[in-house]
């Protein structure tokens, strides 16, 4: 294995995609949905009838691809922070409580994980959205139901292996309330795990959210996001490439980054564990 | 005499950058002839495993060595690595440190011990291979995968393969460390037989004193990646001439008086980044004078045979 | 062996009927089907009788056993779209889903074991940097889009594979590809790191100091013991391409699960998705069950 350098370059484009996410518009030279009718499917600049006022091209409806990428990064982004977050924080919940806890409580919580574990996980997310509906309020929901039960597992061994340690066991004794122990001395060394676990994550529900836009059960119009204009552009695959290829590269692009900037977090903190 | 089978000259492995290396065995030169038993003896970290590797190549990537190593006129460290490889097991045999893992979990004895012998072209089966390092019941292991053997027969196994084909040199890097005390001597035992039944020469690194005590013609003591004295068995034990040689014979637990004596050497083994441009040994050394720090001790001879690496040798005796 | 074999049994019946009350509290949430189902024009008796022929008056519990019961007796409601029991749907669907799946295992392990291997033998070269590069790669693409790709380049623009159907081997290659090439990254990647640790172990240095040659450490030893882990991680895998074949069935019009349970979402066919989601989770477990057992008999230290 490679030493740890820091990915400078995944690192960049990660926070420029949060920063596009948080600034959309502005930042976008058209709206997103604003229609042009003299301009439809223009090719990206640079191929014959393309134009430096539409970078990467528009599509059927003359919509610029560029702007459409860019509200689609929101969405996207959106979604996946939300999804990452909130899910983060309730199976850390609960793997506290679980580890804590043990017993009953325990043996609950971890069936619990283990049921939504059980299923491939778009298969879950399918049906939760079945269940929920679709749109950017509900997607963010199956995501969360479809992603906790990891930070329960791993946030619960976590516990069960830091509960022996001798500077918990003597806090115990001296009567310190578990919350606090929970907070003050748990968490910290778990910290780096979860860490690891939410930025992997990020790219996971990248790819999620966008398999679901695509297959039409996820984001709806007039929201946009990258799986979803791609499946909008499928239609024209034959003849406009533009209009599946951007969408596509701005995914892998936001993964691979992710994903990169997650495993040398891993290899930082943690060399030989896999998670 | 006769034509030593292996002559080390100067052999130095070094590990790190090129302008400040590290030398785990540095200038180490030595003769073993055939139908000998040499033991080296040292504290881990001494040096003594990386010596070992070194013979056969198998160091690590990261390492170099330099020096001279010639095994029956053929000069090892020059050798094509598709020769060495012919030599390694077929004339060279070794047996490595830990006997529980150095078997594969998942095939049958019979199986390991035949890959062996068919890569060498040997008529044995693996039942005879196994008969003659004394395993019990041959015929039953054959079929059994290695964690149903106890360390001492798993030991047999790997010392049957190592000389499947009588090597004539054997190399056994801690071979009894691993095993209980009462097993330690059946293999001591072993070793000794083949020597004697096959004239193989072999060299034992240990850091048990009584294993090379009982078991080796000479003795090479290793401190700090030097040798810093060897001679005949006999006198390395009866009449030491280096006080790291002392210190380590002090240091064997011994009874006296219904009493568990043990004398440790003061001090910590040095850091092999961080050595004193004198003896390595004089931080620890009750001997040590300025010069000891100061300047690297050369080669005395103390007797037949016996050299020492020490500046204090004279008066010591 | 056998008190593991009945934990392990054990533990897989609670997930199952944890999920089956999961299941069923999300088709509950999904509000009262009947409107969706009865023609506006039906009147309340028509709607009332619905209701009574369904179940869906009496109280939650009790619909919940009655709910199980019926599963127990391989009983998984009607299809509303298609008045038929969404089981044999299903059942249907399972094969093409299989093969599918199965073959594009097989994709998957001849890329990704043989990289893995390449890339633990010789690390630090170019062929390891290729194998970390196309892992990212494989892990960051979608399938759907990696599906797409493939047919703009081999069923558009070079006409040489059907780009939909199903039913002839021609049909199979691009499904198969997009989703070997995406499990055949991590499993590059988990042959990568237990072939290394293999390749460290001391049976290896051994096998070195006894003049083996080394194909046959590498590829025997090396690899028997590397196969253990991996074999474990093959069942996680195979959900994975579950998950994979439903969007990549979907590009492909391929008659298969997830072609199925993705029709039966947008009609709201909610009995056809319970079926298709439980039968599923039933097999993935199932699959992971047999493998564990499989285990056992590779390692003869489990066997004893």
């Amino acid at each position: 294995m490679p030493p740890a350098r820091l990915p400078i370059l995944a690192i960049a484009v990660c926070v420029l995609l949060i920063v596009a996410a948080l600034l959309g518009g502005v930042l976008a030279p058209y709206a997103a949905d604003e229609a042009d009718f003299g301009a439809v499917m223009v090719p990206p600049y640079g191929l014959e009838g393309g134009t430096v006022a539409h970078l990467l091209g528009t599509d059927q409806l003359g919509r610029d691809m560029l702007s459409r990428l860019i509200a689609g990064t929101r969405i996207s982004m959106l979604t996946a922070g939300a999804a990452v977050l909130v899910a983060g924080t309730i199976g850390v919940l609960l793997g506290l409580i679980a580890g804590y806890l043990g017993g009953l409580v325990d043996a609950a919580i971890m069936r619990l994980v283990d049921a939504f574990l059980a299923l491939p996980f778009i298969l879950m997310a399918l049906a939760l959205v079945a269940a929920l509906g679709t749109g950017v309020g509900n997607i963010i929901l199956v995501m969360i139901l479809t992603n906790w039960a990891r930070y329960a597992r791993l946030v619960r061994s976590e516990v069960l292996s830091i509960k022996r340690r001798d500077f918990v066991l003597l806090a115990r004794v001296a009567g310190v309330r578990p919350l606090t122990i929970a907070m003050r001395h748990v968490l910290p060394n778990a910290q780096t795990s979860i860490l690891v676990l939410a930025v992997l994550d990020v790219g996971r529900a990248i790819i999620l959210e966008s398999s679901l836009s695509f297959l039409g059960l996820g984001i709806q119009p007039p929201d946009m996001s990258w799986g979803l204009i791609l499946a909008q552009g499928r239609t024209y695959m034959g003849i406009a490439w533009w209009l599946t290829v951007w969408p596509g590269l701005a995914i892998v692009l936001a993964v691979v980054c992710f994903n990169t900037v997650g495993e040398r977090l891993r290899v930082k903190f943690d060399p030989r564990g896999a998670l | 005499m006769t034509q030593p089978l292996l002559t080390v000259r100067d052999l130095t492995v070094s590990f790190g950058p090129q302008a400040q290396p590290v030398r785990a065995v540095a200038e180490a030169s030595f003769d073993l002839h055939p139908g000998e038993i040499l033991g080296i003896a040292g504290e881990s970290g001494s040096g003594k495993t990386t010596l070992c590797s070194a013979l056969i190549r198998t160091l690590p990537r990261a390492a170099r060595a330099q020096g001279e190593v010639v095994f029956d006129g053929r000069s090892l460290l020059d050798l094509p690595e598709r020769e060495m490889r012919g030599l390694r097991g077929r004339e060279i045999g070794m047996v490595l440190q830990n006997p529980m893992t150095s078997l594969d979990p998942l095939f049958t004895i019979g199986n390991q011990v035949n890959e062996v012998l068919r890569e060498r072209g040997a008529r044995d089966t693996a039942v005879e291979a196994l008969r003659r390092v004394h395993l019990t019941a041959p015929e039953l292991r054959v079929r059994q995968y290695p964690h149903q053997l106890s360390g001492g027969m798993r030991q047999r196994v790997l010392v049957a393969m190592a000389t499947a084909t009588a090597p004539r040199l054997l190399i056994a890097d801690e071979p009894t460390t691993a095993l209980d005390a009462s097993i330690q001597d059946e293999i001591l035992l072993l070793f000794r037989e083949i020597r004697d039944t096959a004239g193989t020469a072999i060299i034992i690194v240990t850091h048990d004193l009584a294993a090379i005590r009982r078991l080796s013609d000479r003795v090479i003591v290793m401190y700090a990646g030097r040798i810093v004295e060897e001679g005949p068995t006999v006198r390395i034990f009866h009449a030491p001439r280096h006080p790291y040689t002392r210190g380590l014979l002090a240091s064997v637990p011994r009874i006296e008086d219904d009493e568990v004596v043990l004398q440790a050497i003061p001090g910590q083994v040095p850091n092999l980044a961080e050595l004193p441009p004198g003896c390595a040994f004089a931080d620890r050394c009750p001997l040590a004078q300025d010069r000891c720090r100061a300047e690297r001790p050369g080669e005395t001879s103390v007797g037949a045979r016996h050299r020492v690496f020490c500046w204090q040798a004279e008066q010591g005796a | 062996m056998g008190s593991f074999l009945y934990r392990r049994v054990g533990q897989t019946l609670i997930t199952l009927l944890l999920l089956t009350l999961l299941i069923f509290i999300l088709a509950r949430l999904t509000g009262d089907p009947t409107p969706l189902i009865m023609p506006s024009e039906a009147t309340d008796a028509d709607r009332a009788f619905f209701r009574e022929h369904y179940g869906l008056d009496r109280s939650l519990p009790e619909q919940y056993f009655v709910f199980l019961g019926n599963i127990l007796q391989g009983d998984f409601g009607v299809s509303f779209r298609y008045r038929e029991p969404a089981l044999g749907l299903v059942l249907q669907a399972i094969g093409p889903t299989l093969q599918l799946s199965g073959l594009s295992m097989l994709v998957a392990i001849a890329i990704g074991v043989p990289m893995g291997i390449g890339a633990a033998v010789i690390p630090e070269s170019w062929f390891a940097t290729s194998v970390r590069f196309y892992a990212s790669l494989g892990q960051a693409m979608p399938s759907f889009w990696v599906a797409l790709m493939l047919i703009v380049l081999f069923a558009i623009t070079l006409p040489w594979f059907p780009s939909s159907g199903y039913g002839t081997a021609a049909n199979f290659v691009l499904p198969a590809v997009t989703l070997g090439f995406y499990a055949s990254a991590s499993i590059a990647l988990l042959t990568w790191a237990n072939m290394t640790e293999a390749l460290r172990s001391d049976f290896v240095q051994m096998q070195r100091v006894l003049g083996i040659p080394r194909r046959l450490i590498v590829l025997k030893h090396a690899l028997r013991n590397a196969a253990l882990p991996i074999v474990t991680y093959l069942g996680l895998q195979f959900g994975l391409l579950l998950s994979g074949a439903v969007v990549t069935e979907r590009v492909f019009s391929w008659p298969g699960i997830g072609q199925l349970v993705v029709d039966a979402i947008l009609n709201r066919d909610y009995p056809l998705v319970q079926a298709c989601v439980l039968l599923t989770a039933l097999l993935f477990i199932a699959i992971n069950l047999a493998i564990d057992l499989l285990y056992a008999v590779l390692d003869p230290r489990i066997r004893a």
